[in-house]
């Protein structure tokens, strides 16, 4: 049973949290932003289980019928997987009549993105507002978790701000995304806004070793792999992470004109033959390398996300500006947005190499200090 | 867990818990009834989080223990089965092994360990006659909104004085106000809950079920609200929020008070209404000495008009209402005439059971722009 005890990193968060639980002057919408995997849903759960202790108030004794069926709302647990791809296979409109909500305690619901696109939407929107009228059923007070609210489309997201303006007695609404600025300025400026940092290579350690079900081998790249979130490091397949990183190196190369286009098509082919292959994760150790880039090329000391390819990043950082790998990210960014529209795959990331490659040529023609 | 059951009873335990049963799926053990063997009586438990039901039946219990199964199914089952004695035999993995006569089944089961406990019940605050429940919610149910927006007006106010009940129901275009004088023992001062309407509903079933001379046990605490008749009880959270301050609605004088013949006015107005704007509903009233007019002639349909005599003789004036919310109390009170209380061109219209002797009862419409 996980208590504060077991939650690492951003103590200095959680411990003015936990202090409103204790003084109980909880206010009414929280907002939890930082990367996915740092615990934010954990430490919401966690704070839900301290307000409603029945042995304890204020700290989570673990035993108390209250504790233990809201501590068992872990969406990472096998049974709440399985129910996510059985909800993938329904036809959607299933799917609108039955709105995904997790409910393992009648006064705790955690309402996950739905659906293929992965979408908060306007039924779980209604769901959440028809269920706010209620009293607390069993506990003291009602906790609704809004988990990846920056998923919530227009009309979701505009139901929402109905029930963030106004309050009903004994509920705190906890919201979390991974970039506040994903959210409606109206959203943000109704919520408490808190901030989750990744972990240091020390509490990523820590954290590791105090799990004994995570392999050890591999530990240094899994550290660095996971960028400082636990979650990550539960959910990181080294193998798969390794593959696909060695194809968006070989966009890298062929982007900064170091290897060919044939390299690239070689790896987007294999890619697009593995259909169970998404998106957002190649995407996401893009991210991680342009980010590595960044560190090399300014002669930071920092530990490399991917230290075990340093030798191979370095000649690279040395042809992308600062500049090249700004204009970089923003692509990638935009790319992140059409990830939800259900793009193509191999096209999309064949025309990213193909962009950046021509933002490498005309840098060399008018030279990357010019726009300076 | 084993035990043998009447089909008889368990059908009678299990139809009462069906309008509780979750019908969305999302939440999946709460689709199942919870059922608890022991000391040779079968427990059943329904809910769907905001309503909960608990009751109970004569069971002859050899192993004691508890299983959840599908409520649908089982019910729809055991429904078809002859009337004898069932025997359940819950075996691995929560499934249930039922036998009656020549008919074998297993019903796949979940565990009992997932199903959400139900607040247990405090010491009854007083006693309220079941057929006076069922009663006062029958004539309010009708006005509570069903709109999502308002969620305040989702529920009924119930309050429980020590001389008399009092429900009120709105949805902002019309309002049912009944007071029941009865004297209850044990409160002070004055109740006051939000009912949500599902556990209006139910409440109103199992007192009809109940049977005119039963009183149902009330009990509240700061979250919910507990009725109990013999062995069920009836568990309903309230709503939160502030109920209307509906005395200020409540018109204070009755204006000019019209007695109708409620199945000649009902099926006057349901003609009418035929030719109504078909969004608004709308009908006019034109009020003339001696007569009182109906008119429609909001659709493209056509006009449509009735004439009732009345006995009045005071100035013409006319007033809108939407013909729906007329029909609604029209239908639903059983009595020989109706007063109608009206009060100008722009006054909300009051109707009103004449020589309402146990009760209070007032339906307030709100008039239209027509």
């Amino acid at each position: 049973m996980m208590n504060f005890s077991d939650f690492i990193g951003n103590t200095d968060t959680v411990g003015v949290l936990r202090r409103m639980v204790e003084d109980q002057r909880l206010p009414q919408t929280l907002l939890f932003t930082g990367p996915s995997g740092v615990g934010k849903a954990t430490l919401a759960r966690l704070l839900t289980a301290a307000i409603n202790c029945d042995r304890t108030p204020g700290d989570i004794c673990g035993g108390c019928s209250n504790c233990l069926r809201i501590l068992q709302a872990d969406l990472s647990r096998e049974e709440f997987a399985q129910q996510f791809a059985e909800r993938e296979k329904l036809p959607s409109a299933k799917r609108v009549e039955n709105p995904l909500v997790i409910s393992t305690h009648p006064d705790f619901l955690v309402f996950p993105p739905d659906g293929p696109l992965r979408l908060i939407t306007i039924e779980q929107a209604r769901l959440l507002r028809a269920a706010a009228q209620f009293r607390p059923s069993g506990a003291r007070r009602r906790v609704f978790l809004i988990d990846h609210a920056d998923r919530a489309n227009t009309e979701a997201a505009n139901s929402l701000l109905k029930t963030l303006e106004e309050p009903a007695e004994a509920l705190t609404l906890i919201l979390t995304a991974e970039n506040p600025y994903d959210l409606l300025p109206t959203i943000r400026s109704r919520s408490i806004p808190f901030h989750f940092a990744p972990l240091s290579v020390a509490e990523m350690e820590r954290f590791l070793d105090a799990r004994s079900d995570i392999r050890t081998t591999g530990r240094a790249r899994l550290v660095g792999w996971s960028q400082g979130s636990p979650g990550r490091a539960l959910a990181l397949d080294l193998e798969a992470y390794g593959e696909r990183r060695e194809a968006m190196l070989a966009l890298l190369r062929s982007a900064l004109g170091t290897a060919s286009y044939g390299d690239l098509v070689a790896q987007t082919d294999r890619l697009a033959k593995r259909r169970q292959e998404r998106l957002d994760l190649l995407t996401e150790s893009l991210y991680g390398l342009l980010q590595d880039l960044l560190h090399l090329r300014h002669g930071s000391s920092r530990l490399l996300i991917h230290e075990d390819i340093r030798g191979e990043l370095t000649p690279l950082a040395q042809t992308a500006s600062f500049e090249w790998i700004e204009g970089a990210v923003s692509r990638l960014a935009e790319l992140d947005v059409l990830v939800r529209r259900n793009i193509q795959k191999q096209i999309a990331l064949e025309a990213l190499a193909v962009g950046l490659r021509r933002t490498m040529r005309a840098e060399a023609i008018t030279g990357p200090e010019s726009k300076a | 867990m084993e035990l043998t059951v009447r089909k008889a009873d368990l059908v009678k335990e299990l139809s009462l818990g069906q309008g509780v049963v979750e019908k969305k799926t999302t939440i999946p053990v709460l689709s199942n009834v919870l059922l608890q063997a022991q000391d040779n009586t079968l427990v059943l438990t329904l809910t769907d989080l905001e309503l909960g039901i608990r009751s109970s039946c004569q069971a002859t219990v050899s192993k004691a223990g508890s299983t959840t199964l599908p409520a649908r199914k089982l019910l729809d089952y055991v429904r078809l089965l002859p009337d004898a004695e069932l025997s359940i035999k819950v075996s691995e993995k929560h499934s249930a092994a039922l036998v009656c006569g020549r008919s074998r089944t297993r019903v796949a089961g979940m565990s009992p360990e997932n199903f959400p406990d139900l607040p247990v019940m405090p010491a009854a605050v007083t006693k309220i006659p079941a057929a006076l429940m069922a009663d006062v919610v029958a004539k309010t149910i009708s006005s509570v909104a069903n709109e999502e927006s308002r969620y305040t007006l989702t529920g009924g106010l119930m309050l429980l004085r020590e001389d008399g009940l009092v429900m009120v129901a709105t949805d902002g275009h019309r309002l049912s106000y009944i007071e029941a004088s009865q004297a209850f023992e044990g409160i002070s001062g004055q109740l006051k809950s939000l009912v949500p309407k599902k556990g209006m509903a139910e409440v109103m079933k199992l007192a009809s079920e109940a049977g005119d001379s039963l009183m149902l046990d009330f009990a509240t605490d700061e979250n919910h609200l507990y009725f109990r008749c013999g062995e069920r009880v009836l568990v309903s959270r309230k709503l939160t929020g502030q109920f209307p301050d509906y005395e200020r609605v409540l018109p204070k004088e009755r204006g000019d008070v019209l007695v109708l013949g409620r199945e000649e006015s009902l099926a006057a107005v349901r003609r009418v209404s035929q030719f109504a704007d078909d969004r608004s509903h709308a009908i006019r009233l034109e009020l003339d000495s001696g007569n009182l007019k109906l008119v429609s002639s909001g659709s493209e349909a056509g006009e449509s008009e009735e004439s009732i005599p009345v006995e009045y003789d005071g100035e013409k004036f006319k007033v809108g209402f939407n013909a729906q919310y007329l029909l609604d109390f029209l239908g639903a009170v059983e009595s020989e005439t109706v007063e109608f209380g009206l009060r100008g061109e722009n006054g909300a219209g009051e109707l009103r059971l004449p020589g309402a002797d146990r009760y209070d009862y007032r339906y307030i419409v709100m008039p239209m722009r027509i």
